[in-house]
């Protein structure tokens, strides 16, 4: 299929130029390799239509792992200026604040390795996994969940589940201001009363990893990483309460875009004006699915350090089992930038991208002021993932953002197609990869060549200077949805 | 005869092209569908039917709301659809009964998590059979 014209600005930069009704201009970060999968794709014209919404502050910009989405495509990042612009759930997605943390431990690979299916069987018990999974043993009261969404990581610290120096460690300190319970729905509240401290299905995933390479020693050393070290990677959302939160605010959106005469080239652009109070409420729904999702995370942590305490029959303090960082890739956040040179408060949309400020941004916590925000970017279950700095340049080009990882290439149908007649559990144990599931379905979507190679993703980033280089991971153990 | 749905092929996602001879017919297909697309086989105990009476801007968005409906007693009290009983269906209107059977890990396999039934796409048209409506689930 014959797409827009894209012209190349460097190795790493291509840009989409304003035409019919874009207020700006699309940039597209990929190398060649990637171009060949992105050129003639539909996600080509949702980064235009995109272009297309008020208030827009800078380019529609597309990462790497850029794939077709729902109105805004995943891998997409929108700035809209606060007075002018606007928000809309379709620029966020419908699992609010699905996102990324690491957890670093001081357990090295030689003791580990040998005994990795005890291990993953272990977490397989403390962490409901898959379609609908569900917690028997923290079912939230009504008033307790809605603390949990006007709290985040603060309520789970509170509770137990979890140590203050936590939320040092987290996107925002696992809460984000201006949640409003009150701006959440019945249906949302019951969809989530459960499902906190469960994976979820789908691509999330939680991964016992090894540390296999070092790129960047001063950072790895700052962020607590070395090499042959074991780390879990834990890839999760606000399950069911963030699904419908998006969902009643697309209806919400779909009569304020009728009623603030916003032309939309895509109903699933839906959105209203920052100022009016359809786009506050939202936003106040949205950051309470946030700290839902934050604390989420926050449980299968706590799950998961008491899964190894069992299992290595060792005290905290032996295991140190700490955060390294918690990072979200569908979200919308109020943050203040410069562009071209003027001050601006925007809302950055990041659907299926992460935040990557570097290093002096005064919304790191301490102990990375000097090094810059941990990133960190999973590849598919076979292969690898990398961990990241943001870099200064990201500041300048993407709003402080980054690619959030390898981007399907394959739908789940040929995924499924593709690995019939195969054993998949038995390929990834000969590649040294113990995993578990509740579903042969789920795994068999999730095989390594349904993604891009996320090396190739990283490398642009990497080189286009949004985020450089620290940590390569490979996993030795997973737990799919 | 032409299957009564199909799957679409969608990066991320998945969708599905129903075909009806009328409208109540892409109704009871596209259930159907999302019933496939979420479980395989059949459970023993049924629940009281679901009764659903909606109303929509355009057939379309009535399909879209109804499916909605479905999906959120699947999420929340585990019933999932096995046959509709439609009292009445207009463009802009339906009521139906619902009956499903409960999900029971003993007799279901749970295959995809659909997290919303979403407007991308979303078309319900009228061909020379009769009629063809498309949904995409965000899985």
């Amino acid at each position: 299929m014959e797409g827009p014209q894209l012209e190349k600005i460097d190795d790493f930069t291509w840009r989409i130029p304003r035409q019919g009704p874009m207020r700006t201009e699309g940039i597209l970060f990929a190398n060649e390799t990637l171009m060949k999968g992105i050129r003639g794709d539909e996600c080509v014209q949702q980064v235009m239509n995109v272009a297309c919404l008020p208030g827009i502050v800078g380019p529609s910009i597309a990462m790497p792992d850029i794939h077709w989405g729902y109105g805004f495509p995943i891998g997409g990042v929108a700035a809209f200026d606060s007075r002018e612009g606007v928000v809309s759930p379709g620029g966020v997605g419908y699992d609010i604040n699905c996102g990324v943390r690491l957890i670093r431990t001081h357990l090295e690979e030689k003791k580990v390795r040998p005994q990795i299916r005890g291990l993953i069987e272990a977490l397989f018990r403390e962490i409901p996994a898959g379609v609908g999974s569900r917690r028997h043993d923290v079912r939230l009261s009504v008033e307790d969940e809605k603390q949990v969404l006007s709290k985040g990581v603060r309520w789970a610290v509170e509770n137990g589940f979890g140590e203050a120096q936590d939320l040092e460690r987290i996107e925002s300190h696992g809460t984000l201001p201006g949640a409003d319970p009150s701006c959440v729905s019945q249906r949302s509240l019951e969809r989530g009363r459960d499902q906190l401290g469960t994976l979820g299905s789908g691509n999330h995933f939680l991964e016992i990893e090894v540390v296999q390479e070092i790129f960047d020693l001063n950072v790895a050393r700052a962020f607590g990483l070395f090499e042959g070290q074991v780390v879990v990677h834990i890839h999760s959302g606000s399950r069911g309460l963030g699904y419908q939160i998006c969902d009643d605010y697309i209806e919400v959106m779909l009569k304020a875009a009728q009623k603030y005469k916003i032309d939309l080239p895509d109903r699933q652009l839906c959105c209203a004006p920052l100022a009016s109070q359809e786009a506050q409420d939202y936003l106040a729904a949205m950051s309470a699915a946030a700290n839902y999702a934050f604390c989420n995370r926050q449980l299968m942590t706590h799950f998961t350090r008491r899964a190894f305490e069992n299992f290595f029959k060792a005290s905290p303090g032996d295991l140190g089992m700490e955060i390294v960082y918690d990072v979200a890739h569908n979200i919308a956040k109020m943050e203040d930038h410069v562009w071209k040179g003027e001050k601006k408060r925007v809302c950055v949309h990041r659907k299926g991208a992460t935040r990557a400020f570097p290093a002096n941004h005064p919304e790191l916590t301490a102990q990375y002021q000097s090094v810059g925000q941990p990133v960190f970017i999973p590849g598919d279950m076979g292969r690898y993932s990398y961990v990241l700095v943001g870099e200064p340049r990201a500041m300048e080009i993407a709003f402080g953002s980054c690619c959030h990882g390898a981007g399907r290439v394959m739908s789940r149908m040929k995924a499924k197609k593709a690995s019939k007649g195969r054993n998949i559990f038995r390929e990834m144990e000969d590649r040294g990869i113990i995993v578990r599931s509740q579903s042969l379905d789920g795994v068999r979507e999730e095989i390594s060549e349904a993604y891009k190679d996320v090396a190739d993703v990283v490398d642009v980033v990497h080189h286009g200077g949004l985020a450089r280089k620290v940590a390569k991971l490979c996993p030795m153990g997973v737990i799919k949805g | 005869m032409k299957p009564r749905f199909e799957w679409l092929d969608h990066t991320g996602d998945v969708g599905i092209r129903v075909y009806g001879r009328d409208l109540r017919e892409i109704f009871v297909y596209a259930t159907k569908a999302l019933r496939e697309a979420l479980v395989s086989g059949e459970g023993r105990r049924q629940k009281k039917p679901l009764v659903i009476d909606l109303c929509g801007d355009s057939s379309e968005i009535l399909l879209l709301h109804f499916l909605k409906e479905i999906l959120y007693f699947f999420e929340t009290q585990k019933g999932l659809p096995l046959r509709l009983d439609i009292k009445k269906l207009e463009e802009n209107h339906i009521v139906a009964d619902v009956w499903t059977d409960l999900f029971d890990p003993r007799y279901h396999v749970l295959k995809t998590e659909i997290k919303a039934v979403t407007y991308h796409q979303l078309s319900i048209q009228k061909v020379e059979q009769g009629y063809q409506a498309q949904v995409i689930f965000d899985v």
